[in-house]
């Protein structure tokens, strides 16, 4: 029963920002939202599709851009955002925890390697880390946002990012 | 900070994948969309409103009835009221996972969704919608018409599910609301009529003229409507004194419930032309200017006039359309 956004919907009294150029915003946007869901799942596939999703809500949902509130990538990358967590919330999550503990690392030897690739490895990694933390990695290296968009979409602020961050990177590094 | 491994993983779209949504994307909807939000955004609320209606009224089927009844009564939308509720309620449903399909189960389309359709006069876009469209004869300074779009009609079945409905009731600590036996499955007709939207603008600011055939709800016979908005007030969060007192002394049969988000919105009845109107005014969600939306029926018609300007101009519009 999500009433609040119902009643947003019929009070728009503002009128619709001009559309962007939206085959720019393609070319440009679609390899941002594409490895964000690379980084955040570690899977091609399913990042294809959470990346259809995303497109095609932004492309219905586009009289709601806000051009003053928002940069438009932040805004498409904040549909992105929703779509993980409503992805989250009804799988199981992609990568058990358990798997990480069993995480091949650069000594593996070579058939395991082959069988596991450098994403589906970091997002093993990653697995061990908080959800915040997953979240912040993939929008920082899949998305490539700098740390004061993912401080605006996340609510925490930019010197905060920054230090959540590099001890992340630290971290997987030593793992690595 | 050595960060290069996390760098070199990223890699292109596969350029089949690419070209698969574009095309996807460019099969979708054109750029009506854009423009006619407002009226499926009506659409929508009358959805919602018709849906906690239909919470409501789930409540107060008696059992036998329920079993064999056909669908004999019919409300139809003559007179709005006014209920405060605090977003902050209903979101505690969606974190305890209970969402509208857990009480309607599947919302089964009874049309097909279809794009709105711009017309060039409010004659083309009444002949359209099966309504005499009524045209303001003014407007604040500065507002111009934009476009007059009509979208589809829309109707659906809901199936009520009392394990939903239960929960809901669990989670919002109503023990004073029964549920009836015999209610699961019982399902209810949501439909409505095309709607006409008129659009202005000033600026940034818009300006939009709603009009519609009165939405209505079908339901099995029987059913006692002050106890559906009973059930209905509480569950906006209502206390159980004025809930008691509103659900007796309303005509539920012709009252449609509107639920205002607290704080961000004032709301008062207000006469429109000799019909009890209710006028709601303050910020909406997202907006950047403050505006209000006016809400009344008049011949069986539904309108609501909504856009960046006061109360007194809203009233303005609505006496003065033609």
């Amino acid at each position: 029963m999500a009433i609040e956004g119902d009643m947003a919907n019929v009070l728009p009294w503002r009128v619709a920002a001009a559309e962007p150029d939206w085959d720019s915003v393609y070319t440009v946007e679609l390899p941002r939202v594409y490895n964000f869901f690379r980084y955040r799942f570690g899977n091609d596939a399913l990042a294809e599709d959470l990346t259809s999703r995303t497109f095609e809500k932004a492309w219905t949902a586009r009289a709601r851009y806000r051009s003053d509130l928002a940069g438009f990538a932040t805004w498409l990358i904040s549909i992105a955002r929703n779509v993980a967590v409503d992805h989250l919330r009804t799988q199981r999550p992609h990568v058990p925890l358990e798997a990480a503990e069993t995480v091949p690392t650069k000594d593996t030897p070579h058939d395991d390697a082959a069988r596991i690739s450098d994403i589906e490895r970091l997002v093993a990694l990653v697995a061990k880390l908080p959800n915040r933390e997953q979240e912040l990695l993939a929008l920082k290296y899949g998305a490539e946002a700098t740390n004061r968009a993912i401080a605006e979409l996340t609510g925490l602020s930019e010197s905060n990012v920054g230090t959540i961050l590099h001890r992340v990177v630290q971290l997987l590094r030593h793992d690595w | 900070m050595d960060d290069q491994f996390l760098r070199g993983l990223k890699k292109q779209p596969p350029p089949e994948f690419a070209a698969r949504l574009r095309a996807t994307l460019r099969a979708l909807p054109p750029n009506a969309v854009a423009r006619v939000a407002r009226a499926d955004g009506f659409k929508k609320w009358f959805a919602a409103a018709a849906s906690i209606a239909i919470v409501g009224f789930a409540f107060t089927l008696p059992p036998v009835q329920a079993a064999a009844e056909a669908f004999l009564d019919l409300f139809r939308v003559r007179q709005f009221t006014g209920v405060a509720f605090d977003p902050e309620r209903l979101r505690s449903l969606e974190s305890s996972g209970i969402s509208p399909e857990a009480i309607f189960g599947n919302v089964e389309p009874l049309t097909t969704e279809q794009a709105p359709v711009s017309y060039a006069s409010a004659a083309e876009a009444g002949e359209a919608a099966g309504i005499r469209v009524r045209v303001p004869t003014w407007l604040p300074n500065g507002y111009s018409s934009t476009g007059i779009m009509v979208s589809s009609e829309h109707a659906a079945r809901f199936t009520v599910k009392t394990a939903g409905l239960q929960a809901v009731l669990d989670t919002l600590g109503l023990p004073d609301v029964e549920l009836p036996e015999g209610l699961d499955g019982q399902t209810a007709t949501v439909r409505v009529p095309p709607i006409v939207s008129q659009s202005y603008a000033n600026g940034e600011r818009g300006l939009f003229v709603i009009q519609a055939q009165s939405p209505d709800v079908s339901f099995p016979a029987g059913v006692d409507l002050s106890k559906l908005a009973y059930a209905a007030l509480r569950v906006l969060g209502m206390d159980r004194d004025e809930a008691y007192r509103m659900s007796v002394t309303i005509d539920w049969s012709s009252t449609l419930i509107v639920p205002i988000p607290r704080r961000a919105m004032s709301y008062r009845p207000i006469n429109v032309s000799g019909n009890e109107g209710l006028l709601m005014e303050g910020f909406a969600a997202g907006e950047k200017f403050p505006g209000g939306v006016l809400m009344w029926s008049d011949g069986g018609n539904t309108y609501a006039v909504a856009g960046a300007v006061n109360g007194a101009e809203l009233l303005e519009i609505a006496q003065t359309l033609q």
